[in-house]
């Protein structure tokens, strides 16, 4: 059952000089119990639109499109419907545990929070829940972790932390940004380990990252943004194996284990967007047509790959 | 070329009682000129102290460093600053690292001008754009802030900057930790061009065990504070022998074994 859907997300952010089209026109839907990652570098507008289906983006963002869960359009809803979604049916383990949590409460009050918030249990009750989630998400003495505040805590315990904020409602959808971003490769894996338990059947994750490792752990699908378009989404192992987008295989192919090859060029920015694809400067394999007409998402293979190449 | 022996630091904390942190414990290490070893550890394990150490702005609390043959520790502060500019770091974090106030002409003629290198006017400017060549930078950013540019044209800034003393030896302190995946290649691939160029002798750090195997002849592997394993790259990464590498080596490989697997899939079916 399909959970949500995006049409034709468009999100820019004006300045006085130029606008930013931080993303643009992007389509996707989200299927109940789906597993899906986005993933691109920084600034190809990933974040932006996981924002944009929390109703968090700034208000100078200038949005179109619409983005559909359940009977209504997330984007034109009023802030006291979002209110009572987000947190409750959708919540979000954000990035950087350093600065996402507030230093000055202790860590089971931030936890217990926002069940006193939607009023789904009284106080004493919400505590104890924060306990049980503590211990069950791997804290030793969750009692006394409870009272402690998150300076005390290390960034893996930090990004647990964050982990046990976003499901203590029991969320339908999870939208992780980047939740190993900063730690060791051990505790990367300890983390990834302990989301995949958690979402595991009866759970939809949308995970934004950068990391093609991360992605191939915890999604079956998988789209890759550029520029602020997706330009490739398919099956995580499919696309990971066979990358059919000129970007993908550049990406696969800067990775240290391939050899370090990296992609001539820098990625262009959201205010100065080339004419025809938005990949053709680095391309190995541009043609004419790639520098004349912006391409579409085509379906080849199994997968959508905005590339002329498949034409 | 450079020579660490038995080098310990110890920070002490509190006056009353006393609290010793063990940083790098008895660390012995040497790089050949020319070559590159890679110091890998998690974060905390001393690593970025190591390589302060090495160059001597972290004065350890026991042991010595030779650097081509002179003990830095044995040396007056104005010797000591006469070989500056011979030993150069690349830090984590560009952003930190450059001056906000300087432009990127500034920021790559400050070391020049300090050590007198510059004798006309217009050699500056040929020496700068020279650095912009070997670092692949585009010749219009010169007059550029740092806050102008991006993370991969910042790190190759801080890069041109330290390039500018020509250095003999430098201690790069995970330079790309900051970066995107294809800028992370990019920089790693320049550093190690510019290295067989100008036959850098170069300490590398970082706590990506892959990347490591890209960048360096020899590793060492640090746990709290003590080197536990020592050798070539490829020895140690294929054959780890400490529990505490394999352990590494482990994680490092597990997140991308499918990346191999696939490949190798994916080529079998070509064929």
């Amino acid at each position: 059952m399909e959970l949500i859907r995006i049409d034709g997300l468009y999100v820019a952010f004006s300045t006085r000089s130029e606008t930013v089209r931080a993303v643009d026109t992007v389509d996707l839907a989200i299927n109940e119990g789906d597993t899906i990652s986005l993933i691109g570098e920084s600034g190809c507008g990933k974040t932006v639109t996981g924002m944009a289906i929390m109703g968090l983006l700034p208000t100078n963002a200038r949005i179109t499109g619409t983005i559909r869960y359940g009977d209504q359009d997330l984007l034109s809803a009023p802030d006291s419907t979002l209110q009572r979604i987000r947190g409750k049916e959708i919540a979000m383990i954000s990035q950087n545990s350093a600065n996402a949590l507030n230093p000055v409460m202790t860590v089971g009050d931030q936890i217990a929070e926002p069940l006193l918030i939607h009023h789904l249990l009284p106080a004493p009750e919400a505590r104890q829940e924060a306990v049980r989630l503590l211990s069950a998400l791997g804290f030793d003495e969750p009692e006394r972790a409870r009272e402690q505040y998150p300076h005390e805590f290390s960034g893996g315990m930090r990004e647990r932390i964050l982990i046990a904020l976003a499901l203590i409602c029991n969320p339908g959808l999870i939208i992780a940004d980047e939740p190993t971003s900063g730690l060791d490769a051990q505790v990367k894996s300890q983390i990834l380990q302990l989301i995949k338990k958690q979402i595991d059947g009866n759970r939809t994750l949308f995970l934004i990252t950068h990391d093609m490792g991360t992605a191939h752990f915890l999604c079956t699908r998988t789209a890759v943004m550029y520029a602020g378009e997706i330009v490739e989404i398919g099956q995580t192992h499919d696309l990971l194996s066979l990358p059919m987008h000129p970007y993908t295989q550049g990406l696969l192919a800067s990775l240290p284990s391939a050899g370090l090859h990296p992609i001539p060029g820098v990625s262009p920015s959201p205010a100065h967007l080339p004419g025809g694809c938005r990949f053709c400067t680095r391309c190995p394999a541009s043609m004419d047509r790639c520098r004349r007409e912006h391409p579409a998402l085509i379906d080849a293979k199994g997968r959508q790959v905005r590339c002329f190449r498949y034409d | 070329m450079i020579e660490l022996d038995a080098v310990t630091k110890i920070y002490t904390k509190g006056f009353f009682r006393r609290q010793n942190t063990i940083a790098v414990n008895n660390v012995s290490l040497r790089v050949k000129k020319g070559k590159s070893l890679g110091l890998v550890g998690e974060s905390g394990s001393g690593k970025t102290t190591l390589g302060r150490i090495a160059l001597w702005l972290t004065v350890p609390t026991s042991g010595t460093v030779m650097f081509d043959g002179m003990d830095l520790g044995a040396l007056s502060r104005s010797a000591l600053r006469q070989i500056r500019p011979r030993m150069q770091i690349v830090f984590q974090d560009p952003d930190t690292s450059l001056d906000p106030r300087m432009t990127v002409r500034e920021c790559i003629a400050e070391p020049m001008k300090i050590w007198n290198l510059i004798k006309k006017p217009h050699e500056q400017e040929d020496r700068i754009l020279e650095l912009f060549d070997l670092v692949g930078l585009q010749p219009d950013l010169v007059g550029r802030y740092p806050f102008e540019i991006s993370g991969g044209q910042k790190q190759r800034v801080a890069l041109a900057r330290v390039l500018a003393l020509d250095p003999e030896f430098i201690v790069a302190d995970e330079p790309t930790a900051a970066l995107d995946l294809s800028v992370q290649a990019q920089v790693l691939s320049l550093i190690k061009s510019v290295q067989k160029k100008t036959n850098l002798t170069l300490l590398f750090i970082s706590h990506d065990l892959q990347v490591i195997g890209q960048m360096s002849d020899t590793v060492s592997v640090m746990h709290k504070g003590a080197i536990v394993e020592q050798g070539t790259t490829r020895d140690v990464l294929e054959t780890p022998k400490d529990p505490y590498t394999k352990k590494l080596v482990a994680a490092a490989y597990e997140s991308e074994t499918w990346l191999g697997k696939e490949r190798h899939q994916a080529s079998s079916k070509v064929q």
